[in-house]
């Protein structure tokens, strides 16, 4: 098949599976629902109360959560990958996920300590800072171009950053060890509407933002030589992007947690279809991230009868295997 | 063993004693040293003897032996950031213990050693298996493969503690920790370090030549398939132990070999004391801090022991050059 057809049927493919998910995701759970009439219920032609109740209320809100969460580290993971140069980039891999975290944690800590309740706006500004404080330990290690180096920089930080929150977290809760999961691996911890609605906001002037990049993204993947002969001005691009890859994370993290993985597997396996031209990997990237996690979503809430898996346990089983192959498929020198 | 070593190593044996001492008074109820022999009440003396001194030795032997573990590893990968906890060793030695006990194994003291050691060799199994390439054992391939496969064997510990409700039952395990050490564990402690050292310092010299460039070690009649078998058995039994009794606890193996190394640098045979000493006096720390830094609560051992081995981690990697052998 030449590459002319297959760009656009994968993006056919991914858009059918996108569908298919967000209707399973819907349908199927303790309560049985008919596809046509969740279908009826969307478009709010329905008058059957509980249809509209669960549909709406109950498991609407986890699914706009993995849309948010998949969507932003997939395209985080991207620039990433392309910013670096590293097929194993991806904000989990870096430690950003896990400054993001731990900002939140500790804003989260204060906040008790001194029993004030915060809104969701101080804990992304928390989150951020914290994923740029990461970030930038990352870059006073990686001045050495060495990209094994860089990313087990990335390991020691998370490794650091996440003994911090475990800490912080079993002094808050101690005998709610399930929360500290959220932290550290990943879940919906907050599924209010409007929290939601806010971070849907943030996510869709994120990928706004990011659609405008896609030409100097294009111009990046033939190295910062290759783009700065065709006029792209390199240093200002790239501090763009890299504030756009923190801020995807940053994002995603407060809505789900430490997600780990998506951002790196979603890329991955879209540029094994598409290629590297943006006009593509990027929203096959993108809808690729979404449907890994309202697999996990629905993994998480049906695979195990009564009790509901944190999602974020579910990638990670889900995807560091492949994260291994990859590893041993890719050389370095 | 030269004049100075054997000064450094009398010194490095006064503070583990004293650590094991403070250990032994310290806790969220400071007790004076007249307790030991002459307790002021009944219950005084039973906690000393019952609690508090089973779980210092218990400390100093966890110390000692994941100290052990991961200048065994670091010496016949020939790479300084190998280290049990890294590799996911901990990690298998810790699932196989929560999966035997939801299959309805009873964790005995007993049960979960041989439980602990048959996980932390099939996952010591497992990342050399991963880390052999087209062109034979590549360390580099070690650490990350080992530190990814690392996280994939503990989110599997937690998912399957979460599904069927058991995470406060495991959270020892989990989080690490000695709270609950007693006599027989530390009987079993014992018998793995005299093995664990008894065997470092049987093939100490042979270890020593490993540490030279391949090509030399094995010019000096060096079996390199032998020795890697004993350094397996000696890690496995070393870091299946600990985890045994203390639960998940890391970078122990990473950072003492490394700041033994970085004080005074020299030979697996020159450094071996040391690092064994010092593992045990960083580990009664640490468990004290755990114990006694904020009140009513104990932190996770794992945590503390996570932020200084992943700093002395960064460190390396961002600041020493040719740290990783890449």
């Amino acid at each position: 098949m030449t590459r002319k057809i297959r760009q656009p049927l994968t993006l056919i493919f991914l858009v059918a599976l996108w569908i298919g998910l967000f209707l399973a995701l819907l349908t199927f759970g303790d309560i049985k629902l008919q596809v046509g009439a969740v279908l009826q219920s969307l478009v709010g032609g329905s008058s059957d109360f509980t249809t509209n109740f669960v549909v709406w209320q109950l498991r609407f809100p986890g699914l706009l959560a993995a849309i948010i969460t998949g969507g932003e580290l997939a395209i985080s993971g991207l620039i990433l990958q392309v910013l670096t140069r590293n097929p194993l980039a991806d904000s989990s891999i870096l430690g950003i996920n896990a400054g993001a975290s731990l900002g939140v944690v500790i804003v989260m800590f204060a906040a008790s300590a001194i029993g004030l309740h915060l809104g969701s706006s101080w804990l992304l500004v928390a989150a951020f800072l914290g994923a740029i404080f990461s970030a930038g330990l990352l870059m006073l290690a990686s001045h050495q171009h060495s990209a094994i180096k860089t990313l087990l920089a990335g390991v020691a930080i998370t490794a650091v950053l996440n003994g911090i929150i475990l800490m912080l977290e079993l002094e808050m809760n101690q005998f709610d060890f399930d929360k500290v999961l959220v932290w550290l691996n990943g879940s919906f911890w907050n599924l209010g509407t409007r929290f939601l609605l806010v971070q849907l906001m943030v996510c869709l002037g994120l990928l706004v933002a990011v659609s405008f990049l896609i030409p100097s993204l294009n111009g990046l993947t033939l190295g910062d030589r290759g783009a700065f002969g065709i006029g792209i001005n390199v240093k200002w691009v790239r501090r763009c992007l890299m504030a756009v890859a923190i801020l995807c994370a940053t994002s995603a993290v407060l809505v789900g947690g430490a997600i780990s993985f998506v951002g790196l597997m979603a890329p991955n396996i879209c540029k094994r279809f598409v290629g590297e031209r943006m006009r593509y990997w990027l929203p096959a990237s993108w809808l690729m991230g979404c449907c890994i996690m309202m697999l996990a979503q629905f993994v998480a809430t049906n695979a195990f009868g009564k009790s509901s898996l944190p999602v974020g346990l579910v990638v990670s089983a889900v995807t560091m295997p492949y994260f291994i192959y990859l590893l041993f498929s890719e050389r370095f020198d | 063993m030269t004049h100075r070593t054997m000064v450094v190593c009398v010194a490095l044996v006064a503070v583990v004693l004293i650590a094991i001492l403070l250990d032994i008074f310290g806790g969220t109820r400071w007790y004076s040293v007249s307790d030991l022999w002459r307790p002021s009440t009944k219950l005084v003396g039973e906690v000393i003897w019952q609690i508090r001194v089973p779980r210092a030795l218990a400390a100093a032997m966890t110390g000692m032996l994941l100290a052990l573990a991961g200048l065994l590893l670091q010496t016949v990968s020939h790479n300084p950031l190998a280290d049990p906890s890294i590799i996911g060793v901990n990690a298998g030695a810790n699932l196989a213990m929560i999966v035997g006990e939801l299959l309805g194994i009873s964790l005995t003291i007993l049960n979960a050693f041989w439980l602990s050691l048959v996980g932390a060799l099939l996952a010591f199994v497992v990342v050399i298996g991963l880390s052999m390439s087209g062109h034979g054992f590549n360390p580099l391939r070690l650490l990350l493969g080992g530190t990814i496969f690392s996280g994939f064997i503990s989110s599997i510990s937690y998912a399957v503690s979460f599904i069927t409700n058991t995470t406060q039952q495991f959270r020892v395990l989990l989080v690490g920790g000695f709270s609950g050490a007693n006599y027989q564990q530390v009987l079993l402690l014992g018998i793995a370090v005299i093995v664990v050292l008894g065997g470092a310092v049987m093939f100490q010299t042979e270890l020593t030549l490993l540490g030279l460039d391949s090509k030399t070690s094995v010019g000096l009649g060096v079996s390199f398939k032998r020795l890697m078998i004993v350094a397996v058995v000696l890690v496995v039994l070393a870091a299946g132990s600990s985890v045994a009794v203390a639960g998940n606890i890391g970078f122990i193996g990473l950072g003492i070999p490394q700041i033994v190394n970085f004080v005074h640098p020299g030979s697996f045979k020159s450094n071996l004391a040391a690092v064994a000493l010092c593992g045990s006096g960083f580990m009664l720390i640490a468990d004290l801090i755990a114990k006694t830094a904020i009140s009513s609560v104990e932190l996770p051992l794992s945590a503390l022991s996570a932020i200084v081995g992943g700093v002395v981690l960064f460190i390396i990697v961002a600041f020493r050059k040719e740290a990783v052998g890449a």
